[in-house]
């Protein structure tokens, strides 16, 4: 087969004429050889044609490759061998050989064509693969979800060239996947897809192991399977032959988190090139999954970490404000205690220093009442300040009883009767309910009644009135005190039960107030657990309205537990109010154990607070003590007792009916539930026992929920915690950080990692020494040896960091690497003396390029080396401390990057922009 | 003939009137005032000798109502006494610089004050002598 030499633009006759002498042929022959080697180096060459002919046999035929398209040239097809003794030239015909020649010219352009070709595809991926990078870093580095989503979805659609691509995330708590983020897709069919859900059980059935491709699923329209999935969003795309990709073709990279626990998926359609993706497209796919995976519950915890901060900063200037009118409270009082003392002494200095007979006998009794006056005002207002502080530190244990509201105004008005008529202001009471009852204490309902009259008749000019009101339904019973006074100013009715705010200071003072009055009502309000608030019109008049509820529950007692979470004290208070109701007790109580198996009481209802917080019971000690020890409940009616049970016998408070049943979760003890003192005077029988079975039952589960969240919470701030040592650790290493991460990359390129693996390499790199945070600057950056301790603590820094990633890291292979990186080849590194072969090909990657770097960036006590010394020195540890394979590659893998660099600086140049 | 005019500034008509007597009995002639603007209208039309003078009073206060005495031309030369519940250091260094001449804390001695009076009274009465 003769065919045209592209090259010379001649025919092989030609060339053959071209060629005679015997330096040519040899030359010829040479040529012949080395494309020979080149098409198949593999073939050996002593059976090469020419070379010894006498023991060439036909070579066997290589297999065509498609590997190896180029290959097509079979050596069958090439023409006989040269004879090199032929010593006849004049026989020689070159005819064959030059045709040999020109097909062997035809391979090597080709071969070198394909070289180029591969070449270009080798840059093409690197730089496919920086972009990843790229936009992996863009899209960790987005903390606001939502931005985090979009970028993803079309980073997705950009760089892997998907027309479509929808995001669904699980709504955390529920179980639907929303679709949250797509590109491509226009706003109609977003608005469909937005309203429906895709609930996770569906979602993972659909992940069969028939469909899976790499940790992906591709579900073909030709499988019987997809036509039982929800209709998605499926554009036109024109006819499609079988092999191409289909509008009903479905792909999905399930997202899962280190728990396994699903997140949320990615699906893409419309591949640009219309045909079903390649594995290498899945795993690209799959890497921005991964991240995508971390980042999303990144910007799921800087949510939180802002929302804590944000409460963390209401609560800041909620104590600042507390503070500020704590400091302001304490300045009026100061003020308020001179005024009077101020007068009295005034007054008394006068009397002192006045010479006999100065001061009539008349201006002495009048000097004399206003000292009196004074301290009076001064001894009224002590006493006020001090029933202030005894609401506010809670001291006041006041019983509550019924009392008749009505009552408490008669006697009320009894008492403001002498005041009222000397200002001519009429009293009336007007009594709309028929039952005026309430639960509360009696000394305070008259201090209330009392505070709101005669402030009412002070305010009321002459002539006009003054109004009790009193109307109420089943829950609530309402006092209106109503006058036709001066009124309160609407930008003061806010502001009157704080305490000494006055509206007009000179008018209280007139009328003899201490400016305490209503915040002393509000405290006793507060206490009842009712309302108070006022109306007016200024110069019409006001409205004081109190509402107090008729029962007011008994007390719930919560003792701190060793996690003092609000959260959890009011789980349990409600829990303890819950069991009260249902089972119509009135003494209701939880034990619960302690590290050292004792119980102690956590929560109760209607126990003194002394015995809730002294009570200690041994396990198998009395009934709660059985109970804990048996998992049993008891129900003890009347006399009968349970011969099984210690203490069954004996009365229980003021009630013989008691029963207690313990509450489990798992098979462990959260505590014994105790009830007792029914409201009915009957006993509890084993209907009612086995309600409060039921009860613990649930009880049991909100507890549990309550300390999972309470846990959850303590992880959110490791979490958190994680996020802010990573954070320093990359400020401080800003400068140095990317050149590391780059010569680990390309170190892990030139030993055959797999994209994962270098992946996990350049992450590694830019963590590994995340651990050095904990230790000092000193010891960092400090000149001079370190003592023992600080060995110590430098040689725990791997291990160190490992836990400070734990909770972002979720995959271990990263922190596998950073544990390794100061493991030693020969086995006398640390943490673990790993040697050889079994410390990680990352670990032993980051080894060098930490050393490396150290070396050549310098600390605070060693100046840095030329990149020379470094490498000699590295060299010179080469199998003891690195390993040698890496070694070899280093000043190649540094060589790499420069001449990136004059290319990227080339570039740049350039391109002035 | 009254020794000289003294205003007597306080929402406490106690404190009114105990300086009214105590200032009285040392033959000075005295005048009222229960808030900060009648203070300054007093001050204006009757050109009292001395200010006593409280701070913590309704619509005006001591500190404003010292300060507008001091800026304006008719009462600027007039002493004032601020007199007030408020002992604090800062209180006092407030009260000098908007202008007052000195500063007495609540509780007080009404003779102290008296005598202070006097020796601010004489002190001016030798400098507009000299003047």
């Amino acid at each position: 087969m003769r065919r045209q030499s592209k090259s010379g633009g001649k025919t092989s006759d030609q060339m053959a004429r071209d060629l005679r002498s015997k330096s040519e042929l040899d030359f010829l022959r040479r040529e012949v050889q080395r494309l020979r080697k080149l098409v198949d180096p593999d073939a050996d060459p002593k059976s090469a044609p020419g070379v010894d002919a006498k023991t060439a046999k036909p070579a066997a035929p290589s297999p065509l490759s498609l590997e190896n398209p180029f290959l097509s040239l079979n050596p069958d097809d090439l023409p006989p061998a040269i004879e090199p003794e032929a010593d006849d030239e004049a026989h020689f015909d070159p005819g064959p050989l030059i045709g040999q020649i020109a097909d062997l010219t035809a391979a090597k352009q080709r071969l070198s064509r394909l070289y180029f070709q591969q070449l270009d595809e080798n840059r093409r991926r690197a730089q496919k693969l920086h972009l990843i990078l790229e936009n992996i870093s863009g899209i960790n580095a987005e903390l606001e979800l939502n931005a985090l989503l979009g970028r993803l979805a079309s980073t997705i659609r950009d760089s892997l060239g998907f027309g479509l691509v929808l995001i669904r995330l699980r709504e955390p708590g529920t179980s639907e996947l929303r679709a949250s983020a797509f590109a491509g897709i226009d706003a109609e069919p977003r608005q469909r897809l937005e309203s429906e859900h895709v609930d996770v059980e569906a979602f993972l059935s659909w992940l069969k192991d028939e469909f899976r491709i790499s940790h992906s699923y591709f579900i073909s329209h030709t499988s019987a399977f997809n036509a039982t999935l929800p209709a998605g969003y499926s554009p036109g795309m024109g006819d499609r032959e079988d092999s191409e990709w289909h509008p009903d073709d479905v792909l999905l990279v399930p997202l899962f988190n280190r728990d396994q626990d699903l997140i949320g998926y990615v699906s893409v359609d419309d591949p640009e090139d219309r045909l079903v993706p390649s594995h290498e497209v899945i795993e690209t796919l799959e890497i921005y999954g991964h991240h995508a995976v971390v980042a999303i519950e990144n910007a799921r915890l800087y949510r939180e970490l802002e929302r804590h901060t944000r409460s963390l900063e209401e609560s800041q200037r909620q104590h600042h404000e507390m503070h500020q009118l704590k400091s302001n409270f304490l300045q009026t009082v100061s003020h308020e205690l001179r005024t009077p003392i101020s007068a009295i002494r005034a007054f008394v200095d006068t009397l002192l220093g006045a010479g006999y007979g100065e001061i009539s006998h008349q201006q002495m009794r009048h000097f004399l009442s206003i000292i009196n006056e004074e301290t009076q005002r001064l001894s009224r207002l002590i006493e006020s300040l001090l029933d202030l502080n005894r609401f506010d530190s809670g001291i006041t244990r006041l019983s509550r009883q019924p009392v008749d509201l009505s009552e408490i105004v008669q006697e009320t008005l009894q008492l403001i009767e002498p005041v009222a008529q000397v200002g001519r202001v009429s009293l009336k009471v007007d009594v709309r309910c028929a039952d005026t009852r309430v639960d509360a204490s009696r000394d305070q309902m008259r201090q209330l009644a009392l505070h709101l009259g005669s402030n009412a008749v002070k305010f009321t000019p002459a002539g006009g009135s003054v109004t009790f009101v009193l109307t109420g339904d089943d829950r609530e019973l309402e006092l209106e005190v109503v006058d036709t006074g001066i009124g309160i100013p609407r930008e003061s009715l806010e502001r009157i039960f704080e305490r000494f705010y006055q509206v007009d200071s000179s008018l209280v003072r007139r009328y003899g107030g201490t400016g305490l009055g209503l915040a002393i009502c509000k405290s006793i309000i507060d206490w009842h657990g009712g309302r108070i608030r006022a109306e007016s019109a200024p110069g019409q008049g006001s409205r004081f309205m109190v509402s107090l509820p008729r029962k007011t529950r008994p007390r719930v007692i919560v003792q701190r537990g060793p996690t003092p979470e609000a959260a959890a004290e009011d789980v349990l208070r409600l829990a303890i109010e819950m069991v009260a109701e249902v089972m119509g007790a009135r003494i209701v109580s939880l034990l619960c154990p302690e590290d050292d198996g004792r119980l102690v009481i956590r929560a109760a209802m209607g126990v003194d607070p002394d015995i809730v917080q002294s009570t200690r019971v041994e396990p198998g000690e009395g009934v709660a003590g059985w109970v804990a020890e048996h998992r049993r409940p008891v129900c003890v009616s009347g006399n009968e007792s349970n011969p099984e049970v210690p203490g069954s016998g004996r009365p229980f408070y003021r009630s013989r009916t008691f029963m207690s049943v313990p509450i489990e979760h798992d098979g462990v003890l959260l505590g014994v539930l105790n009830a007792t003192d029914p409201v009915s005077h009957e006993h509890f029988d084993a209907e009612d026992c086995h309600l409060l079975l039921q009860l613990a039952q649930r009880l049991a589960a909100a507890w549990q929920q309550t300390l999972e969240a309470q846990e959850q919470q303590a992880g959110v701030a490791g979490t958190a915690q994680t996020l802010r040592q990573l954070l320093r650790h990359f400020e401080r290493g800003r400068r140095s950080a990317p050149d590391r991460v780059r010569l680990a990359r390309s170190l892990a390129r030139s030993l055959d990692c797999s994209e994962a693996e270098i992946a996990e390499i350049s992450f590694a790199a830019s963590v590994h020494d995340v651990g050095m945070n904990e230790l000092g600057e000193q010891i960092v950056e400090g000149a001079g040896t370190l003592n023992d301790d600080e060995r110590r603590r430098v040689e725990g820094h791997p291990e160190a960091g490992v836990e400070m990633l734990a909770p972002l890291e979720t995959a271990g292979g990263v922190r596998e690497l950073v544990l390794s990186h100061h493991e030693w080849w020969d086995g006398s590194g640390y943490p673990r003396g790993l040697s050889g072969e079994d410390i990680p090909l990352g670990g032993r990657i980051l080894a060098i390029v930490d050393a490396f770097e150290s070396m050549t960036v310098g600390r605070a006590h060693r100046a840095s080396m030329t990149r020379e010394d470094a490498l000699r020195d590295i060299a010179r540890l080469s199998a003891r401390q690195f390993d040698p394979r890496v070694v070899e590659r280093l000043s190649a893998a540094l060589e790499e990057l420069e001449s990136l660099d004059v290319e990227s600086s080339a570039f740049e140049s350039k391109n002035p922009e | 003939m009254a020794k000289g005019k003294i205003l007597v500034v306080d929402d406490e008509i106690y404190i009114v009137h105990i300086l009214d007597f105590s200032l009285g009995m040392e033959g000075y002639e005295v005048l009222t005032a229960l808030d900060g603007e009648q203070a300054l209208e007093v001050a204006r039309t009757e050109q009292p000798d001395l200010i006593v003078l409280d701070i913590m009073m309704p619509k005006l206060d001591g500190y404003e109502t010292c300060k507008q005495l001091k800026a304006d031309e008719k009462t600027r030369a007039i002493p004032v006494i601020l007199l007030s519940a408020k002992g604090r250091h800062t209180d006092q260094k407030i009260g000098y610089e908007v202008g007052a001449d000195d500063y007495i804390t609540k509780p007080f001695s009404p003779r102290k004050l008296v005598e202070r009076i006097n020796t601010l009274l004489g002190q001016f009465g030798s400098q507009r002598m000299q003047a």
